[in-house]
């Protein structure tokens, strides 16, 4: 699977998941608090709702009513690792986040493993495991293919193993940009493109999610996020 | 060989053999504790080497089953 196809299936994931649960993760503010304008500007992911979302569905799909998803944060000696998911066999699903990170970057993470459960939880496309004798080789494999990912080329194919992380992690990014909310973050890019005084940073701020993640979205998923909700 | 020299080789060699004994171990881990599936994500925002994802994720196995003080529990589904 080559970069853009991975796109093309996280948005289909992405948009399917928002108006599955009506965006009822996403938390609001209003515009204008004190007036009758009811426009919402700032939104963010609720990440305890996006869990509760995800295994409810999990529950759905695999009939484990036992299943439960545990959070912990963990200190790594490099801080090479974010985020890792691991699945213990006894109805438990524990997402572990690099303690250092920051809230923006932890939310991020968080979520992208939640959108890991239910990418993988869908049967749309196949997805390699590897076994426990082949974590070496999954390291390369992790390293390589999100190289090929953050650069967003069409050049190298994912390794077969990373393929469903790509389109997690595609999915997490067009989910931090609400759908109500696409066209005007798509005008205060061109602002930001005008250098008419508004940054990625405070887009960032905005939509309380790490600068890189705003610039990567601005680059490579906005427009076809747009087309694909007929964004004009 | 001077003295200097014989440092850099040293310290060449002391790192390829911690890179082979992580790897060796993190194999060893990662058999014993015979997980069904672990999936992580690295860092996409800085350079990164695979000597230093290999000591990473060796501490998250070391630290799967039997939690330290490293690793702090946040927030459950459990009872929601």
């Amino acid at each position: 699977m080559y970069f853009t196809g991975a796109l093309g299936e996280s948005l289909v994931i992405s948009q399917e998941l928002i108006n599955r649960e009506g965006a009822s993760f996403l938390d609001s503010s209003p515009l204008f608090p004190d007036s009758s304008d009811n426009r919402f500007f700032i939104n963010k992911i609720n990440v305890d709702n996006l869990a509760v979302i995800v295994r409810n569905y999990l529950r759905v799909i695999t009939n484990d009513n036992q299943l439960e998803i545990v959070f912990k944060t963990i200190k790594f000696p490099n801080s090479t690792i974010y985020g890792a998911l691991h699945k213990d066999g006894k109805s438990e699903v524990t997402i572990y986040t690099n303690l250092e990170l920051n809230d923006c970057w932890t939310r991020f993470v968080k979520c992208k493993e939640l959108m890991q459960l239910y990418v993988d939880s869908n049967n749309t496309h196949s997805y390699r495991e590897y076994s426990s004798s082949e974590i070496i080789k999954q390291i390369k494999e992790v390293i390589r293919s999100q190289g090929t990912l953050i650069s967003a080329d069409d050049v190298y194919e994912f390794d077969a193993g990373y393929e469903s992380e790509a389109i997690a992690f595609l999915a997490t990014i067009d989910l931090f940009f609400p759908k109500e909310d696409k066209l005007f973050v798509h005008i205060l890019g061109e602002m930001i493109a005008e250098k008419k005084g508004y940054t990625n940073y405070d887009l960032a701020l905005t939509y309380k999610t790490p600068e890189f993640i705003v610039k990567f979205y601005r680059k490579y998923i906005e427009k076809m996020s747009m087309a694909l909700l007929n964004i004009v | 060989m001077d003295t200097q020299t014989t440092k850099i080789r040293e310290s060449v060699v002391s790192n390829d053999s911690r890179s082979s004994i992580n790897s060796k171990e993190l194999i060893e881990l990662a058999k014993k504790l015979n997980y069904s599936s672990l999936r992580f994500m690295v860092a996409p925002d800085k350079a990164i080497s695979e000597e230093a994802v290999i000591e990473d994720t060796l501490f998250l196995l070391k630290n799967i089953d039997t939690p330290t003080d490293a690793v702090k529990e946040t927030f459950s589904t459990k009872g929601r």
